[in-house]
């Protein structure tokens, strides 16, 4: 990708996804605006929402560049449009999250904080705060993964008061933007489930990410968990995506075979709790056949 | 260090692999008493003796100037953990990844919490630069080297991490002189003690295949 360093290498733009969350996103917004280190920009992306958010941010926050897109393209092609457009736009930082992350006042200052206290001779690729549901616990849905294959590297990080990274979710994750330079930009194509798992396994594959403590959001969902075996046609994404992901080139032969592992479970276990419908092996098999054709990085 | 009294600690250096380094760097940092013995002896007599703290040494591993503070630190107050290890240097200053107890996904928690006091959690340690409380050897015994060789440590640590955690301070480092260094396993004669280990349940699969390649290496 072409750059364009219009803005100084320590600007910050936020990037947030949303789709029909009006009440969500205005509290996410609220809580931009509340960071004891402000964004130089908030880019939101409205996936084509039908409760009028393209107009409700229209008019309360002029100061928000607005992309709002003619279609939902999912949360990956809201990510790859907002990126796309704070890449563009110069920024160093590109702070991005869904619309229902709250984070804490020094969210943003604490990742800037770690990006400066990181070991290594350059900036680490991204950087991720704790993303904690309401009962102030780790979030199941945005647990990332440690480099516990390098121990070594985990125990730099620990002593630098990080925690060393090989994956992690899209919320509230500051990526750099000579890594968006190198690695591209998420693949809208995913259109959700696994877009971030595949991203962050690409930037990190060689370079440690880090996991800042003091930085910290609260993922606001209703329940803590969602399964992805109990859904419906949308186990078709968590099928193919998987299938791309391990096609490709982000993860060692090892991760692979642990990944895996992993995802030959959980459609045994889709097609068990589907009772073995014709439906549900129609969704599987049109999986394999997507996740088997589509080109994978 | 910041505390007024300072506890007791006797360090431990194996007689055959003790250096004249060694012994300099152990003698300059606390009133260290160093013992030049195999490390189950001397771990009983640095209790007998009235130690709160034993600091392992082994494989010839030189302690930086600050070492021994740095552990002293982390293992101390209300939830002290009874194991404190610190970071192995080979001879070009590199972390040696196979005597950092690697951590699973189950200790996430523990590894962010121990990130904001620059520590990082751990199940089991060798004994290469270790700090150990008194009370570890008074709850659990002697490191069994007669049934499990070179897997003594490695398995007595993990019972006494059963119920707490241990801690690695990266900061306290020690760097071993060039060559194979300690922690490694092995030999054809320790493949009675690997079978031993292989069946305490203690080896995750992973564990017993990397220990048995090892084997087969060697």
């Amino acid at each position: 990708m072409s750059t364009r360093p219009a803005q100084p290498p320590e600007s910050v733009c936020a990037v947030v996804v949303t789709y029909n969350r009006l009440e969500l996103l205005e509290r996410c917004l609220e809580a931009l605006a509340g960071q004891t280190r402000p964004v130089e920009e908030i880019v939101v992306v409205d996936n084509a929402s039908t409760d009028g958010t393209a107009a409700a941010v229209r008019a309360a926050h002029p100061d928000v560049v607005l992309l709002a897109l003619e279609e939902n393209v999912g949360g990956a092609g809201g990510f790859h449009a907002g990126m796309a457009q704070a890449h563009a736009a110069g920024h160093g930082w590109l702070w991005i999250m869904d619309d229902d992350t709250l984070p804490e006042p020094g969210a943003l200052a604490a990742l800037l904080a770690g990006a400066e206290r990181a070991p290594g001779p350059s900036v680490p690729p991204l950087l991720a705060s704790q993303v904690l549901w309401k009962d102030g616990s780790l979030h199941p849905m945005n647990r990332p993964f440690v480099r516990w294959r390098e121990p070594g590297t985990v125990a730099t990080g620990a002593e630098h008061g990080l925690v060393a990274l090989r994956s992690a979710t899209f919320v509230s994750l500051a990526i750099r933007r000579e890594a968006v330079d190198r690695f591209g930009l998420p693949l809208r194509e995913y259109f959700i489930w696994g877009d971030d798992f595949e991203y962050t396994n690409r930037l990190l594959r060689d370079t440690p990410g880090y996991l800042v403590p003091e930085s910290r959001v609260l993922h606001w969902t209703d329940r803590p968990h969602t399964s992805i075996t109990g859904a419906r046609e949308r186990f078709y994404y968590h099928v193919r995506n998987s299938l791309l992901v391990l096609r490709g080139s982000s993860m060692d032969a090892w991760e692979r075979l642990s990944y895996l592992r992993y995802w030959a479970g959980t459609l045994k276990d889709y097609l068990r709790i589907h009772g073995h419908s014709r439906q549900a092996w129609a969704i599987v098999l049109r999986g394999l056949r997507d996740g088997c054709r589509g080109s994978a990085r | 260090m910041s505390a007024e009294r300072l506890p007791r600690v006797v360090a431990a250096c194996a007689a055959g692999e003790r250096s004249r380094e060694q012994a300099t760097a152990v003698a300059g940092q606390t009133a260290a008493l160093a013992r030049t013995m195999a490390i189950e002896p001397s771990l009983e007599a640095a209790c007998a003796s009235g130690a709160e703290l034993v600091w392992l040494l082994q494989g010839g591993a030189v302690p930086a100037p600050d070492a021994l503070g740095r552990l002293l630190d982390a293992a101390r107050g209300p939830l002290a953990p009874p194991i404190v290890a610190g970071l192995v240097l080979d001879a070009g200053g590199v972390p040696v990844d196979r005597l950092i107890p690697p951590g699973t996904q189950e200790d996430l928690e523990a590894l962010i919490a121990g990130a904001a006091g620059r520590w990082m959690p751990i199940r089991h340690a060798t004994e290469t630069h270790v700090l150990l409380a008194r009370r570890a050897v008074d709850e659990h015994g002697l490191p069994d080297r007669a049934a499990l060789g070179p897997h003594a440590f490695s398995a007595w640590s993990r019972r006494v991490l059963r119920e707490e955690t241990g801690r690695l301070v990266p900061s306290s480092r020690a760097t071993l002189p060039p060559g194979p260094g300690a922690g490694l396993a092995t030999g054809v004669r320790d493949v009675p003690a690997t079978l031993r280990m292989a069946r305490t349940g203690l080896w995750t699969t992973g564990e017993k295949i990397r220990a048995f390649r090892a084997l087969a290496r060697s």
